[in-house]
């Protein structure tokens, strides 16, 4: 007997089916995502390869619920996003999500410690303890000394490890990363990917990466290849 | 990192905008508080003036030709009781008791006017035939003087005339083609300013001698054309009804509605009407009420109330208070459109400022919104930042102003010719700060709308 009722799958922490994407510009119209069907279970690295433009950045913002699809479902701990509002939207993702940018996109006016406690921001935890909690993650990246530094203080490589922090703090069941070793040097992407797999094996959490350049597929538990619009498993 | 932290920490690093639209906003306070306290004293001061432009008026009952109150006097010295041309009716004095108990009449008193017959007036000194005739014929020559000297003989004879001297600017002949040239004689009380000032003749009008004052016997004021028609001048004497009267002084009442040739105090014009009238009145007796109302606003208000008090009376008034009471009026909506504009502008600024803020921050939103802030977080922000900035202009705004009303020369802003800042200006300072404040409100309406708009993602592509 044929149902509409969808049972979630509790070993999923996302999917998504015929998830369409296109953008207009000046009266043209172009595909970004056509019909993209995923599903990315608990504790897995899943990695997204594509040329630059391809829309990885798009489909992670979707699967983030930072964009909305034109049209396909998502899930996110079996709750649709798609028709969530704002509102509801950021409230799902706090804690729950984290992004991890190719820029970083720390806020200039915080220190590495106010950016790396920003991720805690919403969670109920005494202000002390998120201090302490986001210090000994910056501590164990090698920034115990760079706590109080701005973004425009630190390197690159520091820039991106406090962006990590800032997302691994709240231990957060999905980790989206949008070319997190593009603008850093091998042994920082080195550092980053170990974090990342950390996270996985010690939090039971899920990361999803896009990447254009080189990384270690052979770390990825699923690697697809988004060409066209189309997701291809590699 | 707490939401105050945030915008402090905002507002702080980036010094320059926040200077500007901190000073944009005290600018515009500073100047709508010095435009409008001026204003607004300037209008106060107009004010008080067109309150009490045309605030007056006198209310007498008319006789009719058949009323036995026209033939009241037992000889012809007062021919009858007159008001603005019309012959006139006595009330009692006690009603001006009801009628200062009217609300919107500030002051109330007694006016008393009459036609008294006379020839022409006299210096003091002697009264004979011999020398009228010959300052008769000096003037007229002799052919016309015999003429002349029969109409004028039986008041020589009972001792109203005495030499003549013409008029400065009129010939003798032209004086005395009416040898029974009658004067109207004012009787006010020189005590009282404000009725009496405002629609009989006042202090400031005298052009030489003096005032009457409250303590003057057997003294008068003469109206200026009377005086220069038959050539008199302070220091003079005249005879009417039979006493001789010293002129005070010369005035130019101009067009008030009680006006007469000669006056004087009431007492003295009371009792030389009330000794002539074939019956004696048992109380005090006026012809014309001299009513000040206390604002332009409530003149149709008191003269009503006037009309219904006293049956057939007839209340006459300089129409100016109309006028006045629209110019009061326009000035208030003037201020409120001067109000409303010079908000508008402050907004406008302070929306361009929170909007040029809004792009600059476009990114730390974007970042937010993926952290789990939500609009209504992000929109807290915005506000905190917009009320702060309004709040800190206003203070500083209102502190130039203030300081600018204390240091500028009075004489310069004009109207300000007080020692110290009218309340008005703290009054209107204060209504600046807060309106200042709402258009922070409203200022930061726009970019928290288009912030709670924009996606993350959209905010984050935008840079």
């Amino acid at each position: 007997m044929k149902t509409d009722v969808t049972i979630p799958d509790e070993r999923m922490v996302l999917t998504c089916t015929g998830v369409t994407k296109t953008y207009r510009t000046r009266g043209k119209q172009i595909p970004v995502l056509r019909g993209i069907d995923l599903a990315i279970p608990k504790g897995t690295l899943t990695v997204i390869t594509g040329k630059s433009g391809a829309g990885k950045t798009t489909l992670l913002s979707i699967l983030g619920g930072l964009d909305r699809p034109d049209k396909g479902q998502i899930a996110f701990l079996g709750n649709p996003m798609e028709s969530l509002t704002a509102r509801a939207s950021a409230l799902l993702r706090r804690g729950r999500i984290g992004f991890i940018f190719q820029n970083f996109n720390l806020i200039d006016s915080w220190t590495a410690i106010e950016n790396a406690e920003a991720g805690l921001m919403h969670l109920r935890i005494a202000a002390d303890e998120k201090r302490r909690l986001a210090a000994d993650l910056l501590a164990g990246l090698g920034l115990a000394g760079r706590l109080d530094s701005f973004p425009d203080e630190l390197s690159v490589g520091e820039e991106q490890r406090v962006a990590i922090v800032r997302t691994l703090v709240a231990q957060p069941s999905l980790v989206l990363a949008d070319e997190p070793t593009g603008s850093v040097d091998d042994e920082t992407g080195a550092e980053i990917i170990r974090r990342l797999m950390a996270h996985i094996k010690d939090h039971g959490g899920s990361v999803i990466v896009t990447t254009h350049g080189p990384f270690p597929l052979g770390t990825a538990d699923a690697v697809f290849r988004l060409t066209d619009g189309v997701l291809l498993p590699l | 990192m707490h939401r105050f932290q945030y915008v402090f920490r905002e507002i702080s690093r980036r010094k320059a905008r926040t200077f500007i639209a901190i000073a944009g906003y005290a600018l515009a306070v500073a100047m709508c508080s010095l435009v409008l306290a001026i204003f607004y004293a300037s209008k106060e001061s107009g004010d008080n003036v067109l309150a009490n432009t045309g605030t007056h008026f006198i209310a007498f009952v008319p006789a009719r030709v058949s009323d036995a109150a026209i033939a009241v006097f037992r000889d012809d010295t007062i021919s009858c009781f007159l008001t603005g041309g019309i012959i006139t009716r006595t009330m009692s004095c006690d009603v001006l008791d009801s009628i200062q108990a009217i609300p919107s009449i500030a002051d109330a008193a007694p006016f008393l006017m009459f036609k008294v017959k006379s020839l022409v007036p006299v210096n003091a000194g002697g009264t004979n035939k011999i020398d009228f005739e010959r300052d008769l014929t000096s003037l007229c020559g002799p052919c016309r003087t015999d003429r002349l000297m029969k109409s004028a003989e039986p008041m020589l004879l009972a001792g109203r005339v005495g030499p003549f001297r013409p008029a400065t600017n009129t010939t003798g002949a032209e004086a005395l083609a009416t040898p029974d040239y009658s004067l109207t004689v004012g009787g006010f009380d020189p005590a009282n300013k404000a009725a009496v000032g405002t629609t009989c003749c006042a202090e400031t009008d005298v052009i030489s001698g003096r005032f009457l004052q409250p303590d003057d016997k057997g003294m008068i004021l003469v109206e200026e054309a009377y005086a220069r028609a038959v050539g008199l001048k302070s220091g003079d004497s005249l005879i009417i009804g039979g006493r001789v009267f010293k002129v005070a002084g010369i005035v130019n009442p101009g067009i008030r509605p009680a006006k007469a040739d000669v006056y004087m105090a009431y007492e003295e014009a009371e009792d030389m009407a009330s000794a002539r009238m074939t019956q004696v009145p048992p109380t005090l007796i006026m012809n014309a009420i001299l009513v000040e109302v206390r604002h332009a606003r409530r003149q149709e208000e008191a003269m009503q109330a006037v009309r219904q008090l006293i049956p057939d009376i007839v209340v006459s008034s300089y129409a100016c208070y109309r006028p006045a009471a629209k110019v009061i009026g326009i000035n208030e909506k003037t201020a409120w459109i001067l109000v409303t504009v010079l908000q508008l502008g402050a907004i406008l600024f302070a929306v361009k400022s929170q909007t040029a803020s809004l792009v600059e921050r476009r990114r730390d939103i974007g970042i937010l919104k993926t952290l789990g802030w939500t609009n209504g977080a992000i929109a807290g922000l915005i506000f905190t930042e917009a009320m702060f900035q309004a709040f800190a202009g206003s203070l500083i705004g209102c502190a130039g102003a203030i300081f600018l009303l204390l240091v500028l020369p009075k004489d310069l802003i004009g109207i300000l010719s007080v020692n110290s800042i009218p309340a008005i200006a703290y009054v209107m300072i204060g209504i600046v700060c807060c309106l200042s404040m709402l258009g922070g409100i409203i200022a930061g309406i726009f970019p928290v709308l288009h912030a709670a708009r924009m996606l993350p993602l959209e905010a984050l592509r935008r840079l």
